[in-house]
């Protein structure tokens, strides 16, 4: 299944690692032309560089996904560069574990920028780009199964993934009312063996056989998995598929 | 750059018949999944893809419903779905462990009040997904919707078994016990 994106421009935000990175590298295979954006520019380099030496197309953008000057650089700069924008996956985030009693409002006011103004944003700034672009579109919320279910010492990364859900069914409705039409879903990570998780956890292999052995499959999730679930969710096989929340956890929400 | 082709996968393909069995018949079918007619076809090459369509209700209103109209269906079909599930798990272990199963549950079967069959699947998917994960055997459901939409767009066969196909396929590989709703939005509003 190659090729249901040819031509196809999509805005991959955190692409310079884990999840995004995975994606970009997805989406180019199967034809897209990828906006990786991103707050490293040497990652950035090299993931276009990647994408380019497997004769894909793929720009880098630096980007504070909390800025909505940087999103209007992003989009000018895919649209001037590779042209109409068809997609945007909204995938960079923050994490940090840190119980309510030690959680600050500066905290909290971090995390929110990150995961729902820098979401927000996205989803306001993707609609203008592709109506712009005159043909109907889709747009993928990286929320994560703590969006859906609480964890002990991850308050304030669960009220914002929470919030993408939100921000995601409303996104729904409000795109299929929309001319062209724009689908909007969130995809609900669970564990993912990812720079996210290992600057708060550590990256010892213990700590990943631990967390495959709490997973119901009994693995841990790689970046790749999710490029899968994404790639899935923008495309055509999706047509039908909008205002939904796809968990791919290895099992774990279903306890 | 070209992926090396997977092997053949073997689907059997329960509720046969309609388009939407068809359709999900030729999506495998794309995906590189050979479907069998028969257990016997299987016991060569054991099972990889189930798939279980459950057939609609015609159940009403509480006090419209009879005790026989609801096991004859809600029953009925939740006891068809667990005995494929059965006997599906049974022949995906005799190729040693590994496969996919999927429900698709009744049209718009989660918008009605009173639906204690997509209920029941659904619980049965998690509950066998959390049982079966240890054996590489994932289980999810296709809830599909019906009607009118916020997508304005028919319900048809081809972006179903799209869905249907996805969940099957190594494409979806860390996703068990998940619900894929299928239905233009309407869930969203």
């Amino acid at each position: 299944m190659t090729g249901g994106l040819k031509d196809r421009v999509v805005v991959v935000t955190g692409a310079t690692k884990g999840i995004g990175r995975e994606t970009a590298k997805l989406l180019a295979r199967e034809g897209a032309k990828v906006a990786c954006t991103g707050r490293d520019a040497a990652d950035g380099a090299s993931v276009v560089a990647e994408i380019t030496a497997e004769g894909g197309k793929a720009i880098f953008v630096p980007h504070d996904i909390a800025s909505e000057t940087d999103w209007r650089t992003v989009m000018a700069r895919a649209e001037a560069e590779l042209g109409g924008v068809y997609g945007v996956v909204n995938n960079a985030g923050a994490f940090f574990v840190r119980p309510l009693a030690d959680t600050t409002e500066a905290d909290f006011q971090g995390i929110y920028d990150v995961n729902v103004q820098g979401a927000f944003l996205g989803l306001k700034l993707g609609f203008e780009a592709i109506a712009r672009a005159g043909a109907p579109g889709a747009i993928v919320n990286v929320s994560s199964l703590m969006g859906q279910v609480g964890f002990p010492g991850a308050i304030a990364y669960c009220a914002t993934k929470g919030a993408v859900t939100g921000l995601t069914k409303t996104a729904a409705v409000e795109g299929a009312a929309m001319r062209p039409q724009v689908r909007v879903n969130s995809l609900h990570p669970g564990v993912i063996w990812t720079p996210m998780i290992t600057s708060q956890f550590g990256d010892d292999p213990a700590l990943a056989d631990a967390f495959a052995d709490d997973t119901p499959l009994k693995m841990i999730g790689l970046p790749q998995y999710m490029a899968d679930a994404i790639l899935f969710l923008i495309g055509d096989e999706a047509a039908m598929v909008t205002g939904v929340e796809l968990t791919v956890d290895g099992g774990r929400g279903a306890d | 750059m070209e992926r090396p082709a997977p092997p053949l996968l073997t689907a059997r393909l329960i509720g046969a018949g309609d388009d939407l069995a068809k359709a999900i018949g030729h999506a495998l079918g794309a995906d590189g999944a050979r479907l069998v007619e028969s257990p016997a076809d299987e016991d060569s090459a054991g099972l990889d893809i189930l798939v279980f369509i459950a057939p609609d209700t015609t159940i009403g209103p509480i006090a419209k419903t009879t005790a026989i109209d609801f096991s004859g269906q809600v029953g009925a079909s939740l006891r068809a779905a667990f005995l494929a599930l059965q006997t599906g798990v049974s022949s995906m272990r005799a190729k040693g462990g590994g496969g996919s199963v999927v429900f698709v549950a009744p049209p718009a079967g989660q918008r009605r009040a009173f639906d204690a069959l997509t209920q029941g699947l659904r619980l049965m998917t998690k509950a066998a997904a959390l049982e079966l994960g240890p054996e590489k055997i994932r289980v999810n459901i296709v809830l599909p919707g019906s009607g009118e939409n916020p997508l304005g767009r028919p319900y048809m066969p081809a972006d179903i078994a799209a869905v249907v196909a996805f969940a099957a396929s190594g494409r979806s590989r860390f996703m068990t016990g998940a619900d894929l709703v299928i239905d233009g939005g309407a869930l969203a509003r």
